[in-house]
């Protein structure tokens, strides 16, 4: 076929077009948003959840529970603020009116950051049951609970990190491992950007 | 849903129609990435200030999303593969020569060689790699070299080789099957 038979601007036009559906991009963008007031709910809910467990029990905890969950608060508070800031490249960029290079560019980097994301909160998998050790040790050796009460929260604790931190870790290193192989293969798309 | 994205869609639709095509060639989930393209359209709108023409500023959006399509599905069967794609366009083909023979206006013969011509030219496209194909698509749907290093991010200059190194190889591809 010669370059004389192939006008390729015409001919791309002439091709046959699917129909956009307005009801179903209705449904789409209504989803969307709900799901995002989801999110911004459960995110808020898991920082204000320690306040206001410690305000509506406010008596039934000891001096040393009041300070050690405090500590648990700011610890919350300094993750929360910390994933925020590996999350900034995505929250405050416009990504879909970008040009393509600086788009492509955000891209990698947003997989890179959440390549970051699941490695820290493996991190956070060894440090929690840190958290539950230290506090039953500084209980027992201070004698700051009665140990028949204590020994019931240490099996609780026990189970809760036998059951839930293997399975967060197990997660965690599938969505890291996730990322990993999707950078590469983004990257693998894009390399001649 | 303002009446305002209605009348978008309904000039604007037929070319984010053509973009899904040039990434995807299952019909299916080319309406998907229709309907994605769509909604991220619709929901950049508003942070639009008439800096660049609007289709330039849709063509930028739409091929955004198809980027993110790309990386999603990197991994995902090729769709070439699908029997329904070549199902789609023969049965296509078929029911525009039906129609053309119906009205009278053209020959069955010259409507497939056209239907073949665009069928050869999609899916040259579609073996493009990403770049090339976005910048050969914003040319055949009338962007200049300017608005087309807008969107893309690289000189004009480097838009006119790449494109130039494009159509070479589009040409390559046609005369090849």
């Amino acid at each position: 076929m010669s370059n004389d038979d192939f006008n390729l601007g015409q001919i791309w036009q002439q091709q046959d077009v699917a129909e956009v559906d307005i009801q179903s991009l209705k449904r789409q963008w209504w989803l969307m948003r709900m799901k995002q007031y989801l999110y911004m709910l459960f995110d808020a809910l898991a920082v204000i959840a320690v306040p206001i467990a410690m305000w509506l029990l406010p008596r039934k905890l000891s001096i040393f529970e009041g300070i050690w969950i405090s500590i648990v608060f700011l610890f919350v508070c300094v993750w929360f603020f910390y994933l925020l800031w590996l999350r900034r490249f995505s929250l405050g960029f416009n990504s879909e009116t970008a040009s393509t290079s600086d788009f492509i560019e955000r891209v990698k980097l947003q997989y890179k950051q959440n390549i970051k994301i699941a490695y820290v909160n493996k991190v956070l998998c060894y440090v929690t049951p840190m958290f539950f050790v230290g506090y039953a040790a500084v209980a027992y050796w201070g004698n700051f609970s009665d140990q028949q009460e204590l020994l019931r929260k240490a099996k609780l604790m026990l189970v809760l990190n036998i059951i839930f931190i293997p399975l967060m870790w197990l997660w965690m290193h599938k969505r890291e491992l996730k990322f990993k192989r999707l950078l590469m293969e983004f990257e693998s798309q894009f390399s001649q950007h | 849903m303002s009446k305002d994205f209605n009348a978008i869609v309904s000039e604007y639709g037929p070319l984010l129609s053509r973009i899904a095509s040039s990434y995807e060639a299952n019909p299916h989930l080319q309406q998907e990435l229709l309907q994605e393209i769509s909604l991220a359209v619709w929901q950049s709108l508003k942070a639009f200030k008439g800096n660049s023409s609007l289709k330039t500023y849709i063509l930028r959006v739409a091929h955004n999303k198809a980027v993110s399509h790309v990386a999603y599905h990197a991994k995902q069967p090729s769709s070439e593969t699908y029997c329904e794609v070549e199902n789609s366009q023969s049965s296509s083909t078929l029911s525009a020569i039906g129609n053309i023979s119906n009205s009278g206006r053209q020959s069955p013969e010259s409507e497939l060689a056209k239907q073949s011509k665009v069928s050869l030219l999609v899916s040259a496209v579609r073996q493009l790699p990403v770049q090339s194909r976005q910048i050969v698509t914003m040319s055949m749907e009338g962007l200049g070299y300017q608005e087309i290093a807008e969107v893309c991010g690289i000189s004009s200059t480097n838009v006119g080789v790449i494109l130039n190194r494009a159509k070479k190889s589009l040409m390559e591809i046609i005369n090849h099957e």
